[in-house]
């Protein structure tokens, strides 16, 4: 049990303390002490979204991410399968010995 | 040629023109400039063949000898600390108990968040007028505030920090798929014996599960030779070099400074250190890894 609290803590303290500050005003981004239970302003989201043009680069990640994963998968797949059933042998002395 | 050999060969083509493209061109064209004089900002000057100057000059850079140190210092402990937080998460993630898949998501949170991001978290983090870290340290006395990222040892500190949180959880989860291939059988045989958790541990998982830990290790070894964005975005290299890890040296040295010939040798160098570690690492585990698939 303490195992597990001490995972998730390792693991989501630091990203837990990032998302309180998404929901932060300026001036509690920087307050010290830091604000625990933040106003849920969504003010940084707006300004991500209209002043920063957040659609615009997620679009851009997704053409990204989507024709990297299509083209390596469709390639790779090709080439996997010809590696395995075709040159097994040559290929395990190539790469593993 | 057989009928059957030019199919395969036509499979694998797209692939490795692919490969051919995006890695051994510009790996050779790497090598090509390291034997060069380049200087970006003055093109009148030509790419004057210099055989191994730049490398001769890499030999009795300073600079470069000790981010060759920081590079080290920085896969020595990051990977260590890594696999050692791996196993444990792995055997934490591998017992069944309520919420188990709850508990590996969280897990993988950090491994899913883009390196930069992570990076920009820490900076916030360790900020030395507001940063968290500060706060948990010395509370409200604001006078007592360490400016983490300000001091030689606690900077590489915090990259090393920084890339165990972020990727012990890759490891982690190599680990884990080494421990699910283990029978349950295996393990109630030990307990019908009399074996305690130790030795269970010691004698049955650990065995069975080392390949698996070998190939986190290669993979972490090499991933921590590349280190870039981390220094780059917490650091840039500083104070005074201490987080200058190689490949923000070699970088720095052609982008910055206009030094194209000499930070292709620096990127050379990296080249064969990885290739090394590798070929080391894949003799090694490659041989394993073989026996069991067979």
């Amino acid at each position: 049990m303490t195992g597990v609290v001490l995972a998730v803590g390792f693991s989501l303290a630091p990203f837990f303390f990032f998302v309180l500050s998404a929901f932060k005003t300026e001036r509690q981004i920087t307050a010290i002490p830091p604000v625990w239970l933040p106003d849920f302003s969504l003010i940084s989201f707006q300004s991500a979204v209209f002043k920063h043009h957040l659609f615009h680069y997620l679009l851009n990640s997704l053409i990204v991410a989507g024709s990297a994963t299509l083209v390596s998968l469709s390639l790779g797949t090709l080439a996997g399968y010809a590696l395995w059933v075709g040159v097994k042998s040559a290929v395990d002395c190539f790469v593993l010995r | 040629m057989t009928h059957k050999d030019r199919f395969f060969f036509l499979l694998l083509l797209p692939a490795a023109a692919l490969l051919m493209l995006f890695i051994v061109i510009p790996v050779g064209q790497s090598f090509f400039l390291s034997f060069h004089r380049v200087i970006s900002g003055l093109p009148q000057l030509g790419e004057a063949m210099v055989g191994l100057e730049n490398y001769r000059n890499l030999l009795h850079d300073d600079v470069a000898r000790h981010s060759l140190w920081i590079t080290v210092i920085f896969v020595g402990v990051t990977t260590f600390f890594e696999l050692l937080i791996g196993l444990f998460l792995a055997l934490l993630m591998h017992r069944r108990f309520p919420g188990r898949g709850a508990l590996r998501a969280a897990v993988l949170i950090p491994w899913a968040i883009p390196t930069v991001v992570a990076a920009q978290m820490w900076r916030f983090l360790m900020n030395d007028a507001y940063g968290m870290i500060n706060y948990l340290a010395f509370g409200t006395k604001i006078d007592c505030y360490i400016p983490w990222l300000a001091y030689p040892a606690t900077a590489l500190g915090a990259i090393i920090l920084a890339d165990i949180w972020k990727t012990a959880s890759f490891a982690a989860l190599l680990i884990l798929a080494g421990l699910q291939v283990i029978p349950r059988e295996i393990h109630q045989a030990g307990l019908v014996d009399g074996a305690g958790t130790w030795r269970r541990f010691r004698h049955i998982t650990w065995p069975l599960i080392r390949p698996a830990v070998m190939v986190a290790l290669l993979f972490r070894t090499i991933d921590a030779f590349r280190v870039f964005d981390l220094a780059y975005v917490l650091t840039q290299g500083g104070p005074a070099d201490a987080t200058n890890v190689l490949q923000l040296y070699g970088y720095k040295k052609m982008f910055v400074e206009g030094w194209m010939g000499y930070g292709s040798a620096i990127s050379v160098c990296i080249f064969m250190l990885a290739l090394f570690l590798a070929i080391i690492y894949v003799r090694a585990v490659g041989r394993h890894l073989l026996e069991a698939r067979v």
